[in-house]
Parts: C-alpha cells; sequence; structure tokens
C-alpha cells in the first residue's frame, strides 16, 4: 500500500518541484530494469551477463543490479540488440529494442520496444520453444506467433 | 526543500529496494509509460494556468487540425473572423486578428511579424506529428522571449525514437474536404533520429449570405516539417503553403466580389545544447512569410490610410498587395539549479524586416501601385529574462519572472517596456492545490496596427490576476479557474475618425468551473461553466458557455462526445439565438497498423452564430461552423 502511494505521488513532486530532470533519470532506471526483468525470467539467474549492441552501456553499469556487461559476446548469457550490427558469436539468446530487428535476428526470442508513442513488449513463440525458454504465467499476453505480425 | 529532496530519495531507495523484486513486468511496463509521457515533463508552471491535450485525448477526439484542438478549450476559442481564418478569441469579446497569441513548434513562436497573429498561415496546422499540446493562460511570455501574450499554444512533436513508424491518414467529408498527413519518424541510432510530415488539405464551407450576397472562406492548405536530433544539435525545417478566400474581407459591406489571400511560410531552426545537463541552450532560427492579398468590391475597401472619411472618392474598389516579411531570432537561455532553487536567465534579440512595398489599389477615380503606406519598415526586440523558482517548503513553490524589453524601430520611437509576474502555487494537502498568479504586462502595435491607424500609436499596458483551485480525490476532480485583466490604452477602433486609436481602458474578468471524473484509462467525463464580465464594447461572442464532454475507450473502440452551450444575445439590431454545439466521433482499431474513424461536428445544426455589424449595409450574422461528418482511415507500417 505504501509502496503504490509513493508510486502515484512522484509524478506529482516531479512536475511541481523539480520540473523533469528526476523524471527522465527515472525512466531510463525503469528501462533498464525491464531489460533486467525479462532477462532474469528467461534465463532463471540472477547474475546475467549481457552483450551490448548499441545499447548505451552506462545506463546498465548505473541501473542494472542483476546485470554484469560481457565484454565478449561468447561469455554472454544474452545479448541486447538496439542498433543493427553484426554479432561476433553465434547461438546467443538476443532481446532487441526495436520490432524489425526482432524479425531481422533468427535469435531473438524478444523485443522491448517503442512504436508509435507507447512501449511494447513481445516474445515470438516458436523462438521461445527452440531456445527451451519457459516463461512464467504473467508473460503469456505479450507471446506471439510470429505468423500474427510480420510487419510490426 | 532539502526535506522533500531527501523523502524523495529515500522513496526512491525504498522503491528500488523494496518495491521492484515484487513489481509484475505488467506494473513495471504501465509505470514506465506513465513516468515517459513526453506531456507530463514539459510543463512550464511559471508560464500561468496551463490545459494540456495528451496525444491519447487528441487521437479519442479525433483533433486534425489546431483549430479542431481549440473548440474545446474553456474560456475562449478559435472562431472564423472576418477574414475567414479561425482566429482565438476570449469568450464576451469579439473575434477579430488575436495579436496576444504565441504559437510555438516546440520552441520555436509562428506568429506573423506583419499582424502579431499565427492563425492565417497555422489555423488549421496538422496535429498528427504532434505528441501534445499546452495551452497556457497568462500575463505576457517571460521566459520564452517572444512578443507579449495572454495566451501561449505550444505544439510538442512526436519523439522520433518513440515512433519507429510510417503512418498515413486520409480523411474526407461529405461537404468533399479532405485532408492528408504522410509521416515517418524513426530512430537511426542512439541519439540520432527525424521526423517527417507532410500534409495536404482542402476544406470546402459551405457559402454563406450578407447583404443578400454570397461569401466564401474556402482553405487549401500544404505543410511540410522536418526534424532531426543529432546528439545534443535539434534542426527544424518548416514549410506552409495557405490559399483561402478571404470571406468578408475588408469590405464595406462585409460581402467581397472576389478575393484570396495566399501565404507562404517558412522557418529553419537550429537548437544546440551544452553542458552536461544540457542547461544551456542556444536558439538560432530565420523565418520568412510571402503573402499576397487580393480584394475586389464595388461598395469600397476598408483602407484606412488612403481613404479621407470626407470624400467618398478616395475609397478603394480593389485592392492588392504581395508583401514579404522576414524574421532572424537569437535565443540563449541558462539554467541554475541548486537544491532549493531553479533560476533561469535568457537573452533574446529578434530582427523583424518588413517589405511591403508592393501594393496597389483602384477607385472609382484613380489606380495607383507600388504604395508605402508608412515608412516604418523593421523592429528589432531584445530581451532580457530572469526568472526564479524557489520552494519555500516541501509542497509550496513561489515564482518570480522579470523582462524588460526593447524595441529599436526604424523610423519610429524605440519603445522600452517590462514585464513581471509573481506566482505561487500550494498544495495544502494531499487533495487540494492552489496556484495565484499576478502579472504586469504589455502589448506593442503590431505593424498592421500602425497600417490601420493615423496616430503614433503607444503600447497598451495590462495588469492580470488568475487563481486557480484544485480538489481532487479517487478520480473525481473539482476545479475552479477566475481570472482578470485590466488593459490601459488598448488598440481599437475610433468608428468616428475611421482608423484604430489608443482608447479607453478595460476590464475583462472571467470565471469557470469544471467537474472532471476519471476512471482509469477507459472514461474520462467534463461538465464545465463559465462567464466572462467586461466593459469591451460591442460583444460580438457569447459571455456564457455550459459543456458536457465524455471520452472512453471499450475494447477496440474509442468513442468521444460533447454538447456545448453558448447563451444567445443581442447586439445592435442582431439577435444571437442560444447555441447548441453537439459533436462525436468513434475510432475502430481493426487492427495495431489499422484504424478506421468516424466523426460529426455540430451535428444538431446549432452551432454559433457570429454577428456581422458592416460599415454599409444591412447587418446580419454567420454560422461559426458548418454541420459536416468526416471518415478517416489510419495505417501505419
Amino acid at each position: 500500500m505504501t509502496i503504490r502511494y509513493v508510486i502515484n505521488l512522484l509524478p506529482v513532486f516531479f512536475l511541481v518541484l523539480f520540473n523533469f530532470s528526476i523524471g527522465l533519470e527515472r525512466e531510463k532506471e525503469l528501462e533498464v530494469k525491464i531489460i533486467e526483468k525479462i532477462s532474469s525470467d528467461m534465463l532463471g539467474k540472477d547474475r546475467i551477463r549481457v552483450y551490448l549492441v548499441g545499447y548505451p552501456q552506462e545506463r546498465i553499469i548505473r541501473y542494472g543490479k542483476k546485470l554484469i556487461i560481457a565484454t565478449n559476446c561468447i561469455s554472454a548469457d544474452i545479448v541486447i540488440v538496439k542498433e543493427k550490427m553484426e554479432i561476433p558469436c553465434k547461438g546467443k539468446i538476443i532481446l532487441t529494442t526495436n520490432y524489425y530487428l526482432l524479425l531481422e535476428y533468427p535469435d531473438a526470442v524478444g523485443a522491448f520496444y517503442w512504436k508509435k508513442g507507447r512501449p511494447h513488449i513481445v516474445f515470438l513463440k516458436e523462438r521461445l520453444k527452440k531456445k527451451g525458454i519457459t516463461l512464467p504465467y504473467e508473460y503469456e499476453k505479450f507471446i506471439i506467433e510470429i505468423s500474427d505480425r510480420k510487419d510490426g | 526543500m532539502k526535506k522533500i529532496l531527501v523523502y524523495l530519495l529515500s522513496a526512491t531507495l525504498f522503491v528500488l529496494e523494496g518495491a521492484f523484486p515484487q513489481q509484475t513486468l505488467t506494473e513495471l511496463l504501465k509505470e514506465y509509460k506513465e513516468v515517459s509521457d513526453y506531456a507530463q515533463k514539459t510543463r512550464i508552471e511559471s508560464l500561468g494556468y496551463v490545459l494540456v491535450f495528451t496525444r491519447e485525448d487528441i487521437e479519442r477526439m479525433q483533433a486534425y487540425t489546431l483549430a479542431d484542438l481549440l473548440q474545446y478549450l474553456k474560456v475562449g476559442w478559435v472562431v472564423p473572423n472576418r477574414f475567414g481564418v479561425e482566429n482565438f478569441s476570449f469568450q464576451g469579446t469579439s473575434t477579430g486578428i488575436s495579436t496576444f497569441v504565441r504559437l510555438y513548434i516546440n520552441d520555436h513562436e509562428v506568429s506573423s511579424v506583419h499582424t502579431g497573429s499565427p492563425f492565417l498561415t497555422y489555423d488549421n496546422y496538422p496535429l498528427d506529428h504532434i505528441d501534445h499540446v499546452e495551452v497556457y493562460y497568462a500575463s505576457g511570455a517571460i521566459r520564452l522571449g517572444d512578443e507579449p501574450a495572454s495566451v501561449i499554444i505550444k505544439l510538442y512533436t512526436k519523439k522520433p525514437e518513440r515512433e519507429n513508424a510510417t503512418t498515413f491518414r486520409g480523411t474526407v467529408s461529405i461537404n468533399k474536404d479532405y485532408d492528408n498527413t504522410f509521416i515517418d519518424a524513426r530512430e537511426i541510432k542512439t541519439d540520432i533520429s527525424y521526423l517527417v510530415m507532410v500534409n495536404k488539405g482542402y476544406f470546402n464551407y459551405e457559402k454563406q449570405f450578407i447583404n443578400n450576397q454570397p461569401i466564401y472562406r474556402n482553405l487549401w492548405k500544404s505543410f511540410a516539417y522536418f526534424g532531426f536530433n543529432y546528439y545534443r544539435t535539434f534542426i527544424e525545417i518548416s514549410f506552409a503553403k495557405i490559399t483561402r478566400n478571404i470571406f468578408q474581407g475588408l469590405s464595406l459591406d462585409a460581402a467581397p466580389e472576389e478575393g484570396k489571400t495566399k501565404s507562404v511560410e517558412y522557418y529553419i531552426s537550429l537548437t544546440q545544447y551544452f553542458l552536461y545537463d544540457r542547461s544551456l541552450k542556444i536558439n538560432l532560427t530565420v523565418d520568412g512569410q510571402h503573402r499576397k492579398y487580393h480584394e475586389k468590391n464595388r461598395e469600397g475597401i476598408l483602407i484606412p490610410r488612403v481613404i479621407d472619411i470626407k470624400d467618398p472618392s478616395t475609397i478603394p474598389v480593389e485592392y492588392d498587395e504581395n508583401i514579404k516579411l522576414y524574421k532572424y531570432t537569437l535565443n540563449i537561455t541558462k539554467e541554475f539549479k541548486t537544491k532549493d532553487n531553479l533560476l533561469l536567465t535568457g537573452f533574446t534579440v529578434k530582427d523583424k524586416h518588413y517589405n511591403v512595398d508592393d501594393r496597389s489599389y483602384r477607385t472609382p477615380i484613380l489606380y495607383r501601385e507600388n504604395i508605402r503606406f508608412i515608412d516604418f519598415n523593421r523592429e528589432t526586440l531584445t530581451s532580457l529574462i530572469l526568472e526564479n523558482q524557489y520552494n519555500i517548503t516541501d509542497k509550496n513553490l513561489v515564482i518570480f519572472s522579470l523582462r524588460a524589453d526593447k524595441y529599436f524601430r526604424k523610423d519610429k520611437k524605440d519603445i522600452s517596456d517590462y514585464m513581471a509576474k509573481l506566482g505561487f502555487i500550494s498544495f495544502l494537502s494531499d487533495n487540494y492545490m492552489i496556484k495565484t498568479y499576478v502579472g504586469r504586462s504589455y502589448f506593442p502595435p503590431t505593424f498592421l496596427d500602425f497600417e490601420l491607424s493615423k496616430e503614433n500609436l503607444k503600447q497598451s499596458r495590462t495588469k492580470s490576476a488568475l487563481i486557480e483551485a484544485v480538489y481532487k480525490k479517487s478520480g473525481n476532480k473539482i476545479s475552479i479557474f477566475a481570472g482578470y485583466e485590466k488593459v490601459k490604452d488598448p488598440v481599437i477602433p475610433d468608428y468616428g475618425k475611421g482608423y484604430l486609436v489608443n482608447g479607453k481602458s478595460y476590464e475583462y474578468s472571467l470565471v469557470a468551473l469544471e467537474y472532471n471524473y476519471k476512471k482509469n484509462n477507459l472514461l474520462n467525463i467534463s461538465v464545465g461553466y463559465s462567464k466572462t464580465f467586461s466593459t469591451i464594447e460591442p460583444v460580438l461572442l457569447s459571455e456564457e458557455t455550459g459543456y458536457v464532454r465524455i471520452t472512453g475507450k471499450k475494447e477496440k473502440l474509442d468513442y468521444y462526445s460533447e454538447l456545448v452551450y453558448k447563451k444567445g444575445f443581442d447586439v445592435s439590431s442582431i439577435h444571437i439565438q442560444d447555441s447548441y454545439n453537439l459533436n462525436a466521433g468513434i475510432s475502430y482499431l481493426i487492427n495495431e497498423n489499422f484504424s478506421l474513424k468516424i466523426k460529426g461536428i455540430n451535428i444538431l445544426n446549432r452551432g454559433a452564430k457570429i454577428p456581422v455589424i458592416p460599415v454599409v449595409g444591412n447587418e446580419g450574422s454567420y454560422d461559426s461552423l458548418d454541420r459536416k461528418y468526416f471518415i478517416s482511415i489510419e495505417v501505419s507500417y
């Protein structure tokens, strides 16, 4: 109850007293928390080594409690892709921050991305199955079959 | 302030440590969406009383143009003026060319240098690429560095990194209107993104009759916008082309035989942010406007500079102008933040050039061309800005703003003046909030004012006060808003002399009440009432308004409906009846990328009428709204 109360109050204070400087930080923080939550639930681990492709490192260092940046792709548990670039290792689980990148990389299982002003999370059923990933029940509504949406 | 900072930090830490492990992905996503809301981040409390139209509001109300949206304002609306331009006017006043409104597209102000009003070109500006709109009722525009304002409208373009889509919207109406927009907005890589918008439309209004002659206000419009973000640099290029019938124009009988206005406007704006916290901002812009005007009327055209009121043969029957206007602006602002204080300092130089020599007119006995009404053709505004926001306690904020301006005028006396404002915002408890502002401002005569006068006009000075009180509890919100303004030396027409003069002071006050009920994101109901009291004469717009508005969502359906009542009144020999404007719309999301929308405006065909009191001929009135039904499709990929 108290937690919800505090969360609900925060935007009001940001607005009046602090303008938006803290709000911006909070946004980045929550973005990393979502990536962290997805990674942790997919891998069932509390310490996750992430290899970043185009995703800002400083954001992960600052806000990722369970995320450790992997300097080489081989040792990573998961690859976060923000920009279209060649990934130096094959077969890793990939999470993208753009829908078209999800279709671009065959190893990508899900995407956390913005489209038309709203954040979206999506996982591809076939690819999760191929990688042997079972997600908790609350993820059901984010899982689709690739034939459901080809155009993003 | 320290207390609240400690409180917030500890609350944040508490949330970090305690709440996240328990938060589900859905909860995290919901909070992320709320915290990321762009509309929450741009609001400038120091500017005044604010109304915000979020992206959701704009979409649900199917507001495709700025005029569509400004219909929903309290206390004042857009109403077609004598040129058929949808001009913002305060309730209980009249509709002319409002020089007190500043319209911003992001940080760039787009009012005409000549008239001081943005609406000739931008009244039907498309909103497809706009994320949200803020409307401030304010005294001055102190921190913004542009000409003083009573109303500030800020449009914020969508953030490309949050769009990542190409969208097309096509709208048609049964009255043969069409309005099409294409948008492409994408993030190329982190901190590099772009937004492109192209719009083309035609609005076909029913012809109306004044003095038994038809008058038209059809509009042809084309707009393009390009925004490019490159790390700390933001470049914008905008283009607008408008052609419209002149409606009543300047005709003495308010019914010209023929007439057209064409306006081409463009600007390039460059904004650069400096320092690690982006607290130093430099903006450079170049604006241009080419405007052509043609009017023909055998009963005469009101051009005060050439008319000798005692000699009817001096009255023009045909008038043409081809004017070119340029504006160069440099704006620098620096913010200083400490734990207790936010100080903003700024400096603006705005150099305005008028090239208005290409004018001609014909009277029954002579033809004259290349005429110059006045020698004044350049003005440079320089402003020094200072604004301070200080938190007295954790829930009380005091705002003080001051701006000193000097207008260097070629071949005219320079003007020096200042604006000052004091504001106080207090959260009395979790349920009660109060905001108050008192201010002093001024309005310099515009270039058009000088052309429509034969006197050496001086600036009008204003004193104003605003108060807003809000009570909020579990989805219910009650707000009361009251305002007062006294204007000394207003620039108004002197009917005896036949031109503009600095007239008698007037006072204007208003009160507005609103009850709002909001159930999550699914239902939003507003009921409101407003009334104005003024010493302005004549009153050509209703002084009393009431409305009921519902917006909502049910599965794949978005809907809205509103009924606006405006009380009738009498002016001169004209009786204006009570009006009931009913608007409604439904959007159906066929799939994530395809939606179908239907909208009806003025469904009862009992929208407000506006009185016309021409110099010659009979008095009458015209409809401010046509009854129209629109159908739209929107496709994204």
